[in-house]
């Protein structure tokens, strides 16, 4: 496995990728909350459109990007040493994505511990509604993270793997078997 | 050639076309900021205070301790105070070595069959902050699908978005793990198949024992393929260590995340 995954991402030596993602690419220069404030600005959009497309939910979405950057502000130093952007993405699909997957306990929270919102448009909203957000949402997770990595952030199988510290074969045999599924999905979708 | 992929390109293309755009702004940065060194200061204390309190109870009643505990492979300690201020302290459900030999025996007898025949990636039997009256919280996730009870407002089923009731097949399968689960004695009631889902973490079927720790999750792994020599796996979410039970179990604690 991989150590650090390959993919966009700012600061050091980020290789080039296939889609848009060098847009997020930023010099990080300042103090080390400077820094940090930077890359949020720059990732957040980023983050939260994949947060989204994991958990199909807007409000665990952005619960999710939160958590992420906590994590990934406590290991600062690290994650910009490397690549800030793949280290809190890595981060976020191996966080526990689904909502029921927490206690009745852990909903709880203190008001000043509610997510930070994003768009007042409520674009995250709008996002969770969309079709494809819908269809993604029934695939199981193993499945589910690995055609959002390939397909919509446009990560290699290897890179694929690297992330989400599985082999190539069971990311062919995750992507094939879920790529079938949302097939039959919008198939029924389609049905009058 | 055509490669496994290519007779998806249909939907590949539809997700590509359709699939949301990104969002014109991300969380307030200057917010994020200040929640992210509010958490980091807090989870500073929260350590200090916890080695300052794990000091202090032994310190206590070093003198009056209950007897001693057997942990896999790491002989015996003497573990002070009651079971409650253990796991609140951090520490794992306390069974001795004859104990989790006899669970893991069964779990693999009981329940691992079962869930490799339904090729299981979750199952969860969710009792937290269950209302009486109002049922806990079921999950099933297969290679079939996602099924999960109804949304319901006072039971710990969170998901208010979306309900994907179970169908009777899935229905069968759950009350199947259920009903060995029963069978072991042990109380399990959530069941991860790692094989999958974690990046940075061995892999492996996971069933995570009841506990009230606020730091830490304690699960038997089954792992036939083996672990790294050293038993610990530094993940996102920090170390993981494993200690060998016997065969192909392990006992596992991990940082709660």
């Amino acid at each position: 496995m991989s150590g650090e995954p390959a993919g966009p991402g700012i600061g050091a030596e980020a290789r080039p990728q296939p889609d848009d993602t060098a847009r997020f690419r930023i010099e990080l220069t300042g103090t080390h909350d400077e820094q940090f404030v930077s890359f949020v600005t720059a990732c957040g959009p980023y983050l939260l459109r994949t947060a989204v497309l994991l958990c199909g939910d807007a409000l665990r979405a952005e619960e999710l990007v939160q958590a992420t950057f906590e994590r990934t502000y406590r290991s600062w130093a690290k994650a910009r040493d490397r690549d800030p952007l793949a280290y809190a993405r890595r981060t976020l699909v191996n966080l526990r994505i689904d909502s029921w997957r927490r206690t009745g306990s852990e909903v709880l929270s203190a008001p000043d511990e509610l997510p930070v919102t994003s768009a007042p448009d409520h674009a995250g909203a709008v996002a969770a509604h969309n079709v494809v957000v819908r269809a993604l949402i029934q695939l199981p997770l193993a499945q589910r993270r690995v055609v959002v990595l390939r397909h919509l952030l446009d990560l290699t199988e290897a890179d694929t793997a690297g992330e989400l510290g599985i082999s190539v074969g069971t990311v062919k045999s995750h992507n094939a078997r879920g790529l079938a599924r949302l097939r039959q999905i919008f198939a029924e979708g389609e049905r009058p | 050639m055509s490669t496994q992929t290519d007779q998806f390109d249909d939907v590949v293309a539809r997700l590509r076309a359709q699939a949301p755009d990104l969002p014109a702004t991300g969380p307030d940065a200057a917010v994020t900021l200040a929640r992210s060194r509010r958490r980091l200061r807090a989870r500073r204390v929260r350590q200090v205070t916890g080695g300052l309190l794990g000091g202090a109870a032994a310190l206590l009643v070093a003198g009056i301790a209950v007897g001693p505990v057997d942990l896999p492979g790491g002989g015996t300690f003497v573990m002070p105070g009651g079971y409650e201020a253990r796991e609140l302290l951090g520490e794992p459900p306390v069974h001795s070595r004859e104990q989790m030999l006899e669970d893991v025996a069964a779990l693999e007898s009981e329940v691992v069959p079962v869930a490799e025949d339904v090729e299981l990636s979750f199952y969860l039997e969710e009792f937290n902050g269950v209302i009486a009256g109002t049922q806990p919280c079921h999950v099933l996730e297969t290679t079939r699908g996602t099924f999960r009870t109804p949304h319901d407002e006072n039971a710990s089923c969170s998901n208010p978005d979306e309900n994907f009731p179970f169908d009777a097949v899935a229905q069968a399968q759950f009350d199947g793990i259920k009903a060995a689960l029963g069978r072991t004695g042990t109380d399990i009631h959530r069941i991860t198949d790692r094989q999958d889902l974690r990046g940075g973490a061995p892999t492996g079927l996971h069933f995570q024992l009841d506990d009230s720790s606020w730091q830490w999750n304690w699960d038997y792994v089954y792992r036939p393929e083996g672990l790294p020599e050293d038993g610990t796996v530094d993940g996102p979410i920090g170390t993981t260590t494993y200690t060998h039970i016997t065969g192909d179990w392990w006992f596992m604690h991990e940082p709660d995340d």
